[in-house]
């Protein structure tokens, strides 16, 4: 049978993806290393929509793992590791942290499982600010990459490109799967998911780790290109929010959401306020806040709706969705 | 006789100080609809969280084919083959009615492990069996109370179960919906699906069931047929209180 | 001789942190929201305090009622006109609602104020009490007394009047408190309200013993989150044993294993609670 969407779908994924490999031939460093930073936000909020947007859990551990795979790359590399295996070692130390951690803390629901995330980065960084081998609050360098410019602007470029590919694609599969139907029942009816035969527990982990890996490799990635890391730089608290942003502006729960979030943001905040960076935080405030008020389910749902009822409608759904939870 | 499926013995719940279910003894056998009355608060839906794992017993044991279950998961429990509707609906609200179906085809039964393709075939299927075809791709969370009801009867059809554990799929329902039901139950059983039914009207359980058994105050209080049960005085004064036992008593000896 | 001064210093600051986790408490057990911007409030009550000082020169202690119905105000129009639109939403849009308006609030803060610790430093600020050789700071002695005081006015104000127990009708069931007629969309900015101010009035508090600067109000949400976790939701009990249980852990932590993880302490502690008794140890089952 021919399926149209499906192959729509594919086609635009490569197409995405093939206009990604050719960017760097087309524009200046710069614009490289926005689409660098774009990325690396991207890697974060498709790696918290396993857990947060398909399960339904809201975890603040996205900076956990970004840090933890931060530091593995620079202590690694300083031990004389290849770069691409440390990004490995991250990747397999951010799963079985997960592991540890998922065990007890996906036991909790709600406020407090949201606390817990956040204790555990907290606690990350304190311990990477007491710790010998991370260099405590002085922080660490890293080998300096060697080459020119050109070339390790786009070493660093192809390197967070990979991994936002593989990000998205296991992203793709997950949802086809049957365990993304798993999670999917879990965020909608956890007791309800385990009468009808889930293993919630054992999905529950799986998406938590399926949420720690990327990040990690995606903080390797950035720990190597800052050459120097500082505690209060990778746990920072800023990254997770970020991952949850991007993804509510996206569309939680959805493949593309929370590309198309990532992008929409960085580029916009780029263009809009990009000359107050002072102020960078207070604008991503405000678009939080707007965000949660008025397009809660994301873009991705907004423009169907859009597209189903026309644009006169706008005002409207914006008009619904801010009375739908109101008291 | 037949063979016995499903088997409690001395099944006990606590809630603190209260024994919701207090040394239960049930068999089910193959083929069979067994009834489970009881008034308000007996104890019938904690004896179901019990058997299907949700809230395990605090004693005594439970055998499905002969093998204990009464320590294992819910979804273990649930792939051997026990599945159940909830009292109060538990839908997959934000999803459509169809998908709702298709998890009870991906997770249940896993003898034969279903990818998703076949699932979403498993699943209009059932949807078509229990009546909800032209629904399938609405909301779960738009249906009325007794598609609800039907969506939660496919959803653990779809399972594919041995044992159907119903509770109280009627409350709520107008006569008419009351009688679809019945003739739903009636086809399930015709399935080969072994049904145990926890019922609050007197009527569905004597035209439904087969044998019954009596809780109250989370104990065992009579166990026979449907006839012999309903006419039980122990019974009647459990669900209609002394009183009316012996103004009944009066008017028999009246005429 | 050190044990009894560390045991003391540990009971004055588990009391200022009741004080400080106390309006997150509230507002979490009642409307079910995990108040980011509890930390801000607190911050900005400090601030109130450290500026009236600063150019009025008038008493930190003079200032706390000020300090609380600004935020008060602040409070209420902040739940009356944006967190009240999505009150009923899942349960972590208002989270990363209150999230949102915390990063705008602390930037302008960071703008009018600048990032500097201050303090507010009266002519008594350095007096201490002797008492059998120890010494009592007599600042914290009086925070501590002023916030245990505070602290029971807010709880005896949910038990003994209309509006507390309004407050505590729609934290049992929004949905028979509004059959009852109650106005939830005012009883909430209310609660809000109520939690700012109770924010602000330990920010004060704090700005006295301590520094504040517009980044700290991170730390003290932390701790909000810890003690709350600790002491479970919704009781001054709680609360309290939470305040101590965070203030022992954190000094004699700090004697055995150095000052450098008394932050690290507090999350361990945290964690370690969620395992073993996720509704807090004095909480009750049943609240998320
Ligand atoms: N989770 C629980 N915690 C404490 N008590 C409970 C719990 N679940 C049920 N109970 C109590 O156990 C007793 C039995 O309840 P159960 O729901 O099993 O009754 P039921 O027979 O299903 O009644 P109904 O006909 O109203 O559905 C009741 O007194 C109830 O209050
Ligand atoms: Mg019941």
């Amino acid at each position: 049978m021919f399926k149209p969407w499906a192959h729509i779908q594919w086609f635009s994924m490569g197409a995405g993806v093939l206009a990604l490999i050719l960017l760097p031939s087309f524009v200046e460093n710069d614009e490289i290393r926005k689409w660098m930073d774009i990325l690396m936000v991207a890697i974060l909020a498709t790696s918290w929509n396993f857990i947060g947007g398909l399960t339904g859990y809201p975890s603040f551990a996205p900076a956990a793992f970004f840090g933890l795979g931060a530091y593995t790359t620079a202590i690694l590399m300083n031990a004389g590791f290849n770069f691409f295996i440390t990004l490995g070692i991250g990747a397999c130390l951010g799963a079985l942290v997960a592991l540890a951690l998922g065990v007890p803390i996906l036991r909790l629901r709600g406020h407090y499982f949201a606390i817990a995330t956040f204790g555990v980065a907290e606690f990350f960084r304190e311990l990477a600010d007491n710790l010998r081998i991370t260099g405590g609050g002085d922080g660490i360098n890293l080998p300096q990459i060697t080459g020119g410019p050109d070339y390790f602007t786009r070493f660093f470029y192809f390197s967070m490109l990979g991994v936002a590919v593989l990000a998205v694609l296991t992203q793709y599969f997950v949802t086809r799967h049957r365990l993304g139907y798993g999670l999917v029942a879990i965020r909608e009816n956890e007791d309800a998911a385990a009468m009808t035969g889930v293993d919630t527990t054992k999905y529950k982990i799986i998406a938590f780790v399926l949420s720690s890996i990327f990040p990690a490799m995606g903080g390797g990635v950035y720990a190597y290109r800052a050459a120097f890391l500082e505690p209060i730089d990778v746990f920072d608290v800023m990254f997770s929010i970020k991952a949850i942003v991007m993804s509510m502006l996206g569309g939680v729960g959805t493949v593309m959401g929370p590309l198309v979030g990532a992008v929409m943001m960085e580029y916009l905040s780029d263009y809009l306020w990009g000359a107050f960076t002072e102020f960078h935080s207070a604008f991503l405030g405000i678009i939080i806040v707007l965000v949660v008020l008025f397009i809660p389910r994301g873009l991705m749902t907004l423009s169907q709706e859009v597209k189903s009822r026309g644009w006169g409608s706008l005002g409207l759904i914006l008009k619904s969705n801010i009375q739908r939870f109101k008291v | 006789m037949s063979e016995t499926l499903l088997e409690g013995r001395g099944v006990t719940k606590r809630f603190g100080g209260l024994t919701a279910v207090s040394a239960v003894d049930f068999t089910v056998r193959k083929g069979e609809i067994l009834g489970v009355i009881g008034p308000n608060g007996a104890g019938k839906t904690t004896l179901l969280n019990c058997i299907t794992g949700l809230d395990p017993a605090n004693e005594g044991e439970i055998l499905f084919h002969g093998e204990r279950i009464e320590t294992m998961k819910p979804h273990s429990i649930t792939r051997m083959g026990v599945a159940r509707t909830f009292q109060i609906v538990q839908p997959f609200a934000g999803l459509a009615v169809r998908e709702n179906v298709v998890m009870g085809a991906l997770f249940g039964s896993q003898k034969s492990k279903k990818e998703v393709k076949r699932a979403q075939e498993l699943a209009d299927e059932m949807l078509a069996f229990v009546g909800l075809s032209d629904k399938s791709a609405q909301l779960a969370s738009q249906l009325t109370l007794a598609e609800r009801k039907r969506l939660e009867f496919a959803k653990s059809l779809a399972t594919e179960p041995e044992v159907l554990l119903l509770d109280e799929v009627n409350a709520g329902l107008n006569t008419t919906e009351i009688e679809n039901a019945i003739s739903l139950i009636h086809k399930v059983r015709e399935q080969g699906v072994t049904i145990l039914v926890i019922e609050h009207l007197m009527k569905v359980i004597t035209d439904l069931s087969d044998r019954v058994v009596v809780l109250h105050h989370g104990e065992k209080i009579a166990e026979g047929l449907p006839s012999e049960v309903t006419s039980d005085e122990q019974v009647i004064k459990a669900y209609l209180g002394e009183k009316y036992v012996a103004m009944m008593k009066k008017l028999a000896e009246e005429s | 001789m050190v044990y009894a001064q560390i045991l003391i210093n540990s009971i004055l600051l588990g009391g200022i942190y009741a004080c400080i986790a106390v309006g997150f408490s509230l507002v979490w057990g009642v409307m079910n929201i995990l108040n980011i911007m509890h930390g801000t409030f607190l911050m900005l009550g400090g601030y109130v305090t450290f500026w009236m000082f600063k150019l009025y020169g008038v008493d930190p202690f003079l200032s706390l009622p000020v300090s609380a119905v600004t935020m008060f105000c602040a409070g209420y129009v902040v739940q009356r006109g944006l967190i009240n639109k999505i009150v009923r939403a899942p349960m972590f849009m208002s989270l990363i609602l209150t999230f949102g308006l915390q990063l705008l609030v602390v930037r302008l803060a960071i703008y009018f104020f600048t990032g500097d610790f201050r303090s507010v430093q009266p002519s008594y600020a350095g007096f201490s009490i002797p008492l059998m050789g120890l010494s009592i700071p007599f600042v914290r002695v009086s925070i501590f007394v002023l916030g245990v005081v505070l602290t029971s006015i807010l709880f005896w104000f949910m038990g003994h009047t209309r509006t507390g127990r309004a407050i505590r009708a729609t934290r049992m069931d929004l949905d028979s408190a509004q059959l009852m007629g109650v106005d939830i969309g005012r009883i909430y900015a209310i609660t809000y309200g109520i939690g700012a101010a109770a924010a602000a009035t330990s920010g004060s508090l704090v700005s006295v013993g301590f520094a504040i600067s517009p980044v700290s109000d991170v730390e003290f949400l932390s701790k909000s989150f810890i003690i709350c976790t600790i002491g479970g939701l919704g009781n001054i009990t709680g609360a309290l044993a939470g305040g101590l249980i965070l203030g022992l852990a954190e000094n004699f932590g700090a004697l055995y294993l150095g000052p450098g993880l008394q932050n690290a302490i507090g999350y361990v502690l945290l964690i370690l609670v969620l395992f073993i008794k996720p509704s807090g140890l004095l909480g009750r089952k049943g609240f998320e």
